[in-house]
């Protein structure tokens, strides 16, 4: 075995291919096939991708980083679905660009959140949490009532979701900016979080 | 039993070990006279706190375990500490070539089993599962037992202080990857029938 | 013609400072990040310190600017002097330089500001992305040119792991980082949902298998050793544990995502090669300290030697957690809570800080042609150092699996236990430890940089000449 490795370390060419070919091979099988499997790429009866200021309260969410805290992915476990609700299906993730799955919950799971809560209740807790939860150590986001919405990269983002696959309408992308006429930050955020896991109303 | 040695091995960790490497324990010897009468005190403080005393979270209600489950989860716990006491103990005689020891494994098992001392006496703290108190006297605890081990490799092991100090960081290192074993075994245990069962 | 004679560790020293330079502005981000969860006034309600947006500019520095830096000085040595070579191109050596402070500061500038992908280890938006992928192609030409034209018949095994982590990094990220851009600092990346987590973590757990592990266990192989005054243990374990090391580590990513949409076979074979990775990932750890363990009469004046020895212990003892937490059953305690952060740490910590701390002391006295200014002050160092990780360890596996269990525990009657709030609630006094350990931690980095500072003050890099190499090599 010695010998043949002999080769590779006197020859830098072939310990670079190798190196690679050997890479390569984990990711060929696991990731490739999951572009293909059917119920991994259809979205789940009744998904739409997410109207103007859905997708403005996604961008927010993005922007703020809130996956760093929460996660959107309850699991199928007995106390999970108890606390969240029905467990997170793949179909319903097809048009989030990136996923938002998350990797801590340092803030309870939002994959449901949709409808759990009432606006005034987002709005007040987005702005201090600590009004509504007094032992929550999330920090305020007051400056989203402050902002009103950009509404200059609506259409484009629309545009460029529509390339990526997302079934948005030459209407829909039309009327948008009027969509998002008058609203702030805040409206858009809520608009986002109550649509959350909505797809699914079984609510257990 | 073992307890001249214990309270010689706290006042003065040097003489201590001189004193239990003189006593050439076996295997059996460690374990009937240290070891399962040691490790008794944490299952059964633990046993009490979490069935008698219980604790809070956060000021909420008083939480406890059913009777039930805290002693299964005790005698597992019990038999964990004889096993992470025997396994120390085997690397120890095992990696001992490495460092130029060669001692019988009843010494290499007395080397682990006395140095688990201070955390086993600790463990009485856990019939009164208060969270900061437990901490502020485990976290010092835990560093006077590794300061022992350290100090008692040489003696034990039979080999210069250099070579003590690299052979008790390559045991730290075998102590850590088994405590994090313990922890996946607890964390398996737990979902297969084991888990604790909680109660108001 | 001098210039073909010498070394160039011109370089070598610039990135060498900036890894100091880094290392506190990364794990100062990171103390401030630990208080603001034990303090949460501490945001002050402005957006660019709050910590949602602070977090990955922690994560950020500490792997790509501290580590990143650390990566590029070793392997920029290591490879000139295992080659008895000179770098291929001083200009293009110099171009990976500033042009990776560059990202740096990018990504200091544009994260606080909420211009973020949320991929995690890969939120740097497209043209940072873009600048990343010509930085990393060039030095990798530097650094696979410079072997090509090695004056040592021999590539030595240390090579073979910055050749690894340099080759993977690449494919990694340019895979991951796919996106459509909507403006200058706006794009939606190429994959949605399952797929996307399925590239995320293919590239997540490979930025910590062949950056964070791959890489420093180049900067093992060379510097051990060379401390150490020993030979590397066994030379056929080293071969077997870097390709299986190589091939292994790719098929891992999956067991971040257990119990989650991925579909089954996925997180089987996730949660399979994970297990299996043990063995490459502790062939290297059993190189490192068997070779230690040969110089053991330096130990008494040597305190960078107990930097090193340690390191590979927590580097054998996160990557034996590893395969632990990925085991499913585990895994469903441990997932979203503090024990993954703790499993970070430890190797973050134990492994990749402290095998570097020890490479800098090393390196930098050597680069500026003096001897360090104290060695008591390494041996504090390191004291600071290992009380900070045992504290912010054992607070995290504390409070995670408190987590785990509060999260899950249900009632006799099969209503839950704890609401969220109090299992938040609960954390706080881990929090504080941790908060502690790290500032420990930095404290030490600071008194390092102190000590590194007062050893180069006032001195010129010295000029070393490329020796003739033995014969027979």
């Amino acid at each position: 075995m010695a010998n043949g490795h002999e080769k590779l370390e006197t020859n830098i060419g072939l310990m670079v291919v190798l190196i690679l070919l050997v890479a390569s091979v984990g990711g060929i099988v696991t990731v490739v096939p999951q572009f293909f499997q059917g119920e991994l790429t259809t979205p789940i009866k009744g998904l739409k991708p997410r109207g103007a200021l859905e997708l403005t309260g996604m961008d927010i969410y993005i922007r703020e980083s809130c996956n760093t805290c929460h996660s959107q992915m309850i699991r199928p476990f007995r106390a999970e679905t108890e606390r969240y609700g029905h467990y997170s299906v793949a179909g319903e993730f097809v048009y989030d660009r990136p996923f938002q799955w998350g990797s801590k919950r340092t803030g309870p799971d939002l994959h449901r959140v949709g409808g759990r809560y009432s606006d005034v209740w987002h709005r007040v807790h987005l702005i201090n949490p600590r009004d509504v939860v007094p032992e929550s150590i999330m920090p305020g986001y007051p400056w989203l009532e402050e902002n009103a919405v950009d509404a200059s990269q609506i259409q484009r983002k629309m545009r460029v979701l529509r390339v990526l696959g997302h079934p948005y309408s030459d209407e829909e992308i039309e009327e948008a900016p009027k969509a998002l006429e008058g609203k702030t930050e805040m409206d858009a955020m809520i608009a986002y979080l109550q649509n959350l896991g909505t797809s699914i109303k079984a609510r257990r | 039993m073992s307890f001249g040695h214990v309270l010689k091995l706290f006042t003065n960790p040097g003489s201590g070990w001189q004193a239990i490497h003189a006593n050439r324990y076996s295997v059996g010897g460690v374990f009937i006279q240290h070891t399962a009468i040691f490790a008794l005190i944490p299952a059964v403080a633990g046993y009490i706190g979490t069935t008698q005393v219980g604790w809070q979270v956060a000021g909420g209600d008083i939480v406890r375990l059913t009777a039930a489950s805290a002693g299964r989860i005790a005698v597992l716990y019990y038999l964990a500490m004889l096993a992470g006491v025997g396994t120390v103990g085997w690397a120890i005689h095992w990696m001992g070539k490495t460092y130029g020891a060669d001692q019988p494994i009843g010494q290499c098992l007395a080397l682990a089993s006395f140095t688990a001392t201070p955390l086993f006496l600790i463990g009485v703290l856990q019939s009164y599962p208060v969270l900061w108190l437990n901490l502020i006297a485990g976290l010092p605890v835990l560093a006077f037992t590794t300061y022992i081990f350290y100090s008692g490799v040489p003696i034990m092991m039979e080999i210069p202080p250099e070579r003590g100090f690299l052979f008790s960081s390559a045991m730290l290192a075998f102590g850590l990857v088994t405590l994090v074993a313990l922890l996946a075994v607890t964390a398996l245990l737990w979902g297969s029938g084991y888990a604790p069962t909680f109660t108001s | 013609m001098a210039a073909a004679q010498t070394y160039n560790d011109k370089v070598v020293t610039q990135f060498a400072v900036m890894t100091i330079v880094w290392a506190i502005v990364g794990m100062l981000v990171g103390v401030i990040i630990a208080a603001q969860l034990a303090w949460p006034a501490l945001n002050f309600d402005v957006p660019y310190l709050t910590y949602s947006r602070l977090r990955p500019l922690h994560t950020n520095a500490v792997i790509f600017a501290f580590g990143g830096c650390a990566l590029f000085a070793s392997s920029y040595y290591v490879v000139q002097r295992t080659c008895h070579v000179r770098l291929l191109s001083d200009r293009l050596a110099a171009f990976t330089f500033w042009g990776w402070q560059t990202v740096i500061v990018l990504a200091a500038i544009t994260l606080p500001l909420g211009i973020t992908t949320t991929k995690e280890y890969a939120e740097l938006e497209w043209p940072i992305d873009i600048l990343i992928t010509v930085v990393w192609v060039v030095y990798a030409i530097v650094f696979l040119g410079t072997i090509a034209k090695r004056r040592v018949k021999h590539i030595y095994v240390a090579n073979w792991f910055f050749a690894a982590f340099i080759l993977a990094v690449a494919m990694l990220h340019v895979v991951n980082s796919a996106a459509l851009p909507v403006s200058l600092w706006k794009s939606y990346s190429a994959y949605a949902g399952v797929q996307d987590a399925m590239v995320q973590w293919w590239y997540g757990h490979n930025a910590v298998g062949f950056f964070l592990t791959a890489g420093f266990l180049g900067m093992m192989y060379y510097f051990v050793p060379k401390q150490a005054n020993r030979p590397v243990y066994s030379y056929r374990l080293s071969i077997v544990h870097f390709w299986a090391l190589t091939f292994t580590y790719i098929w891992a990513g999956p067991h971040h995502l257990l119990y989650t949409a991925l579909p089954d076979w996925a997180q089987s074979l996730g949660m399979v090669m994970s297990i299996i990775l043990l063995a490459p990932s502790w062939g290297g750890m059993i190189n490192g300290i068997m070779t230690l363990s040969g110089a053991w009469e330096k130990l008494r004046t040597d305190p960078v030697l107990r930097f090193l020895i340690v390191s590979v212990s927590f580097y054998g003892m996160s990557t034996f957690e590893g395969p632990m937490m990925a085991i499913k059953t585990v895994n469903a305690l441990s997932h979203y809570t503090e024990w993954t952060i703790g499993h970070v740490h430890s190797g973050a910590l134990g492994w990749v800080a402290l095998v570097s701390f020890g490479t800098m002391y090393y390196l930098i006295p050597r680069l500026f042609g003096r001897e360090l200014y104290s060695l008591k002050l390494v041996e504090v160092h390191f004291w600071i150092a290992t009380v900070g990780i045992v504290l912010y360890i054992t607070a995290l596996w504390t409070s995670g699996i408190m987590q785990g269990l509060m999260w899950r525990a249900v009632n006799t009657d099969g209503t839950l236990t704890y609401s969220f709030v109090e299992s938040v609630l609960a954390m706080h006094p881990f929090y504080v430890i941790r908060f502690f350990g790290g500032l420990l931690f930095l404290g030490g980095a600071i008194l390092m940089a102190y000590n590194l500072w007062k050893t180069v003050a006032g001195a010129r890099v010295a000029h070393v000449a490329v020796p003739a190499p033995a014969p027979a090599h």
